[in-house]
């Protein structure tokens, strides 16, 4: 019998989960990116990382760009080892 | 309330989001055709300067600090447009910034080791910075210019002066206009 491992609730979102998947392949992206390549709305989008962040699992910089302001998300150690348990709980449901 | 995802739609997620961030290598062939376009001018013409006779021919590498100024301006614009940073980048950037100063180093004191030794030297370390750029963005032709720029190297280094001003712009041609033409056609891939 396998051991079923509980998916952490904060991963198991699409938009978050989309956003930790494209943070953990990159050095930072700013918001204009996450949104982009997400599809999502930038209102949905910003409530989200507002989440991942209060958990630790990303680090946000608010900066300006010129007179542009700018988002920048970078995947702290915590959101990598959070996404590798997410990856390794779901390999125990899918037999891989 | 969020629709509860299925094991297989996590799956798809994480997939699609990492296929998603992979970069466009393209991006970097203007930089390969800006520096190989000048080092071919700048060689050519310090060999012809220097077949006419004219007196202070290395002149022609005049051209370098100008490519450098270009390159730090759309380098600079790039950046400013750029919404993500990669890992290539950050490769990227450590890579021709040590290039940069074991260039500058070898130019400087170039009078130590006299031009007839520097040459050859600058020469390989184009194969250098070729090779290992083709290693990170996984581009073959930058591979291959990086080997032709080193086997050049070493022809260069039994080669008269004159001579190795014709093999490095035939080491520039291979290593970085040539490569560069074929990554720049791919910008929009």
């Amino acid at each position: 019998m396998t051991d079923f491992k509980e998916l952490d609730p904060l991963l198991h979102q699409s938009l978050r989960l989309a956003v930790m998947s494209l943070l953990a392949s990159v050095v930072s992206a700013e918001f204009v990116y996450l949104r982009e390549k997400t599809g999502s709305t930038a209102g949905n989008l910003s409530v989200q990382i507002d989440k991942l962040q209060s958990a630790g699992y990303i680090h946000v910089v608010k900066d300006f760009n010129g007179k542009k302001p700018r988002t920048s998300c970078a995947i702290t150690p915590a959101g990598k080892a959070a996404l590798d348990a997410y990856v390794t709980a779901l390999k125990t449901y899918i037999q891989l | 309330m969020e629709k509860q995802l299925t094991q297989k739609e996590s799956l798809e997620i994480i997939h699609a989001m990492v296929q998603q961030s992979r970069q466009r290598v393209g991006e970097n062939g203007v930089f390969y055709l800006l520096w190989g376009y000048a080092v071919l001018i700048a060689a050519l013409a310090h060999y012809i300067l220097m077949q006419s006779g004219y007196e202070n021919p290395w002149m022609s590498w005049i051209l370098m600090p100008v490519a450098g100024i270009l390159s730090g301006i759309i380098g600079y614009r790039k950046g400013q447009s750029k919404t993500v940073r990669t890992h290539v980048d950050t490769a990227m950037a450590y890579l021709w910034g040590a290039f940069l100063v074991v260039l500058l180093t070898v130019l400087t004191f170039s009078g130590q080791i006299g031009f007839a030794g520097s040459y050859p030297v600058v020469i390989l370390l184009y194969g250098l910075g070729t090779f290992v750029s083709g290693g990170i963005l996984r581009f073959k032709p930058l591979i291959i210019g990086g080997i032709i720029c080193w086997i050049s190297g070493i022809v260069a280094m039994f080669s008269p002066f004159d001579m190795q001003l014709l093999i490095m712009a035939g080491a520039i041609f291979c290593g970085y206009i040539v490569p560069g033409h074929l990554l720049y056609a791919q910008r929009n891939d």
